[in-house]
């Protein structure tokens, strides 16, 4: 894309998802740019271990689960606004990465990413079973009274998809800059080779705690906000394996070790399973997934380095060749 | 005045092998050392023990008097040892400056200014016309001269060059030579771990010999090519015969 082009159409494209909830009052639709917003962001955390440092993790919605949890237990029983609750399952978010990642660094490959299927089944399990606690499987309602800012209620979903945009704005200027500095850098030669790196005085296990507990906090503060926009939160929708899969999924099919692949890859994932849902859903059982799993997989098939690859011919070189790198196919 | 590094009794066995047996040798500031033996000798296990890779099951690492025994690579690269690989193992999916920077900003947490030294680095091992290259693209002597490269952006106080020249016609050898007497003159002491004798010889102020991971001989070059253990267990009679 020319620059010209590129100044013109980066701030029209601002303008026009800051104006959609102006124009589109139907609240499905905004819930669907709600969810790509959220998964968006959410890649873009998990992207940090999972692209940048090549951490395959599929254990992220126990961050999802701590914050969506910790921030609504601290309304049910004090009381407390979701910002305090935020910040504090923020803060556990980044004691649970800490406390898997000491152990779980020391493996590789995929030792590492089966250690945090366990995490994430230990979180799901352990929210199960403190039911005086957790209410276990019933799961924790959220009690609408009234349009209430201090408490994330809105009778609208408008403060909402505001409140996802603001969250993935914020994230991504943090994680491109993160990209430029000394740890993005240091990732990058992770990634490479850990011996190497290792030989050049790069703390490898450092490095990796460091993106391991930022993509935590990330993944925790979508629980909070996810958590109040659904008003309901149970341990098999935000703690669950297939949750952590998905958010891995965002990633590998956008692009994977991008700035934009996590952007583009909740787009087409969110929206793939709502069209699939919204026309198979009924028709037979499992008709969707099944429509859902095949695209997945021609889309993998077809663009293997995610589809940020297809504007490659738009970007210079150098940004175009970063897709490629992520992915190994560069050597 | 302390040695640059003083290794004393250094153990080190992989199951029933015993890679290192009480290998003991002294290097002094400024001094290039090589290091020669047989293959399988232990001359990279003594290396990748000194820099932190592997464990010492006994012994001790000094640098400049200070114990550094069993550290992790990472704080052996902060306490000023640097090393090269066998195999040159740069980043390949990075380019030149990006390898290079990624060694500098061991001093500094601005990237402009570790580039700004990676720069100086890339210039001095001649590599400037590749600066933007991948480093998968780069033939072998290219890719030996960027492991070089990374570990002088380190501002190293020892290097270690484990067979360096290795896989490089006569010509790119010399280049290489002078490259590392280059270095050397800006104060750096090397450790030269090296099969071609001719390359040994015109380089190294004085070399150690290992065979069967203990230490065969020590002195003057030339001293030591031609001490009978010497050639009996690496050299041969063919390099005897060569030199009369």
């Amino acid at each position: 894309m020319r620059p010209k082009t590129q100044r013109f159409i980066v701030p029209a494209a601002i303008l026009v998802v800051l104006a959609i909830p102006l124009f589109v009052t139907v609240p499905y639709y905004l819930h669907i740019m709600f969810m790509v917003f959220l998964f968006a962001t959410m890649g873009l955390g998990w992207n940090l271990i999972g692209g940048y440092g090549a951490q395959l993790s599929l254990g992220h919605s126990v961050f999802f689960a701590i914050g969506a949890y910790t921030a609504v237990l601290f309304v049910v029983y004090k009381r407390l606004t979701p910002f305090v609750g935020g910040v504090a399952g923020m803060a556990l978010a980044v004691v649970a990465a800490v406390i898997i990642g000491l152990p779980c660094f020391r493996l590789r490959g995929p030792y590492f990413a089966l250690a945090t299927i366990a995490s994430g089944e230990i979180t799901r399990t352990l929210l199960l079973h403190s039911k005086d606690f957790t209410a276990g499987a019933n799961g924790v309602p959220l009690a609408f009274h009234g349009n209430d800012p201090l408490f994330l209620q809105f009778s609208s979903k408008a403060p909402y998809y505001y409140l996802a945009l603001f969250l993935l704005a914020a994230v991504f200027m943090i994680v491109r800059t993160m990209e430029r500095a000394k740890v993005g850098r240091y990732l990058a030669a992770v990634r490479e080779d850990q011996d190497a790196a290792e030989s050049l005085g790069v703390k490898t296990a450092w490095v990796k705690m460091i993106a391991f507990v930022l993509s935590a906090a990330i993944v925790a503060a979508c629980g909070v906000i996810y958590a109040f926009t659904v008003g309901y939160i149970d341990p098999d929708s935000v703690a669950s394996v297939n949750l952590s899969i998905e958010i891995a999924v965002v990633v590998i099919v956008g692009g994977i070790g991008t700035l934009w692949g996590p952007v583009l890859g909740a787009v087409v994932i969110v929206l793939l399973t709502e069209l699939t849902n919204m026309f198979l859903g009924g028709v037979r059982a499992g008709a969707n997934l099944v429509l859902y799993g095949t695209l997945l997989i021609v889309v993998i098939l077809l663009k293997p380095n995610g589809l940020i690859s297809f504007f490659d011919k738009f970007r210079p070189k150098q940004e175009a060749e970063k897709t490629q790198v992520a992915h190994g196919t560069h050597a | 005045m302390e040695p640059m590094l003083k290794v004393t009794d250094l153990k080190k066995s992989f199951g029933g092998v015993h890679a290192l047996k009480d290998v003991s040798l002294q290097l002094e500031g400024g001094e290039i050392l090589g290091l020669i033996g047989p293959n399988g000798s232990g001359k990279s296990t003594l290396v990748n023990t000194i820099a932190g890779l592997y464990r010492p099951d006994g012994g001790t690492v000094l640098l400049e008097g200070a114990d550094v025994t069993a550290q992790a690579p990472a704080a052996m690269a902060r306490h000023g040892i640097a090393r090269t690989f066998q195999s040159s193992r740069p980043f390949l999916n990075l380019s030149v400056l990006e390898n290079v920077t990624v060694a500098a900003l061991l001093h500094t947490r601005h990237t402009a200014e570790a580039e700004a030294v990676a720069v100086e680095c890339i210039a001095m091992t001649g590599l400037k016309s590749s600066m933007h290259l991948k480093s998968s693209s780069l033939p072998v002597e290219k890719r030996k001269r960027l492991d070089l490269c990374r570990a002088l952006a380190l501002k190293p106080k020892l290097i270690m060059l484990d067979e360096c020249l290795a896989g490089l016609n006569p010509h790119e050898m010399e280049d290489g030579l002078e490259l590392v007497r280059t270095i050397n003159r800006s104060g750096i002491s090397v450790i030269f771990i090296e099969h071609v004798m001719k390359a040994v010889v015109a380089l190294c102020h004085r070399v150690v010999v290992l065979n069967q991971g203990e230490l065969l001989a020590e002195g003057a070059p030339e001293v030591v090519m031609a001490d009978e253990k010497v050639i009996t267990a690496y050299l041969g009679e063919g390099y005897k015969r060569a030199c009369n």
